[in-house]
């Protein structure tokens, strides 16, 4: 075996005593008296529900019943199982167990300095997420706590903002077993190392989408920045001026040139409620309710309409003035060829009747 | 004969028990687990990995582990 004999046998002598104190301190009979509280209670808050006719709240207490109750069941079968068959194991078998565990893993370390057994598993992929090597740290002289397992990522992939998240069962390096958990009690309870370290394995290696920490749709998921909402990596938008996240229905596209934009980095007319971005529409007159660009084309092209409209009225007056064929569908192009209305104005005054 | 079988699906229990002469890894998992699918599972004899067609020796360890085991996130 690849870990040198000398620390092995030390590393197993104290595993070996490690469990020799569980198995005493597991047959100080604990029986589920929390649990039956807690089913007695939920039982009284049910009844009081529906005399009352809260059919929400009686549902709900229900569901929080059975579930309570199934945690029940399993409280008394792992109390059947590992009162009979606690036993401690011979240094023998913990030897073959070790040796075990160098078959199924390419690197198992014991540390006598920090009481651990440590496995490192290949690398966890689900469903094409790559979530790298763990380390399955097993700290012996942690196990009456029921603490003595961390499952530490060693290249970690987490979420977005999720510091705490490295698998959708494992946050803050703790693996949550689930179905797993009977078998690792009946594991330990006879020492079987290697069968506890691949149950892990094996949970690591499945995704439960029912109950994970974070659904792997969701992995890369982000939060919205102005509404808060999660939002999945395809559908996710970023502002072309801060580069904030968004959702869709968030991100507002610049009339002129057509990007998505946050919030803060947009301006809505108040004229026509479309949303600008600040390097389409800068702000230059300090005018709250100023009109965005095209309200302003659109309002000044409508006097020219009317100007020249009074222009034509003029016409028998000062026959020397040219006038200008207005169509409606270029109003815009018209307002810009006409000039401003302050030479119109001067215009027609030059040729009013004194 | 008699082996140890450690049956890691659920609650992980450990029976000895007796079986005829001759019995492979396959057939011992065909009479132990007639619903499952040999794919689906881990089996070692001895903590090692075996194929279907090992005869089982007297004393042998005989271990099965389903390849999922689901996780959840609350324990
Ligand atoms: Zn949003
Ligand atoms: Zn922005
Ligand atoms: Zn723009
Ligand atoms: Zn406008």
């Amino acid at each position: 075996m690849s870990l040198d004999l000398r620390t092995a046998t030390r590393g197993l002598v104290a595993i070996q005593a490690a469990l020799a104190r569980r198995v005493s301190h597991q047959q100080a009979i604990m029986l589920p008296h929390g649990r039956w509280q807690r089913l007695c209670r939920l039982q009284t808050h049910y009844q009081i529900a529906g005399q009352r006719g809260w059919s929400a709240a009686a549902s709900h207490l229900q569901i929080q019943w059975q579930q309570q109750l199934g945690w029940f069941e399993t409280d008394l079968q792992v109390l059947q199982r590992r009162l009979p068959t606690a036993v401690v194991p011979s240094l023998r078998t913990l030897y073959d167990e070790l040796r075990g565990l160098e078959q199924e893993f390419e690197q198992v370390t014991l540390d006598l300095a920090a009481t651990t057994l440590t496995v490192t598993s290949d690398a966890i992929v689900l469903e094409d997420l790559d979530f790298g090597p763990f380390a399955l740290r097993w700290n012996w002289e942690r196990l009456p706590t029921d603490d003595a397992l961390t499952v530490v990522a060693l290249e970690p992939l987490r979420p977005d903002g999720r510091d705490d998240l490295t698998h959708p069962h494992v946050l803050d390096d703790r693996l949550c077993v689930g179905d797993g958990w009977l078998g690792l009690e009946a594991a330990l309870a006879t020492g079987r190392l290697s069968d506890y370290f691949v149950i892990l394995r094996q949970v690591l290696r499945t995704y439960n989408f029912d109950s994970a920490y974070q659904a792997l749709t969701h992995w890369f998921a982000v939060t919205c920045h102005d509404c808060g909402m999660q939002v999945t990596a395809d559908d996710r938008r970023s502002c072309a001026r801060c580069g904030t996240e968004l959702c869709d229905s968030c991100a507002a596209y610049c009339p002129d040139c057509n990007e998505p934009h946050c919030h803060r980095c947009q301006r809505t007319c108040d004229d026509c409620e479309s949303a600008w971005c600040r390097a389409c529409w800068p702000r230059t007159t300090g005018i709250a309710a100023e009109p965005c660009p095209r309200c302003v084309v659109a309002a000044n092209s409508a006097t020219d309409l009317e100007d020249e409209r009074d222009d034509e009225t003029q016409t028998n007056l000062a026959p020397a003035i040219p006038t200008v064929e207005v169509h409606a569908d270029c109003l815009g192009e018209m307002a810009l060829a006409a000039g401003s209305g302050t030479d119109r104005d001067q215009r027609f005054r030059d040729f009013a009747p004194s | 004969m008699r082996l140890l079988f450690i049956n890691n699906d659920g609650g992980g229990f450990a029976d000895e028990i007796d079986v005829t002469d001759g019995l492979t890894v396959r057939q011992l998992f065909e009479q132990r687990l007639p619903q499952g699918q040999p794919g689906d599972y881990l089996i070692r004899v001895n903590r090692q990995p075996t194929t279907g067609d090992t005869v089982l020796q007297p004393g042998d360890r005989v271990t099965i582990t389903p390849l999922k085991i689901e996780g959840a996130f609350q324990g």
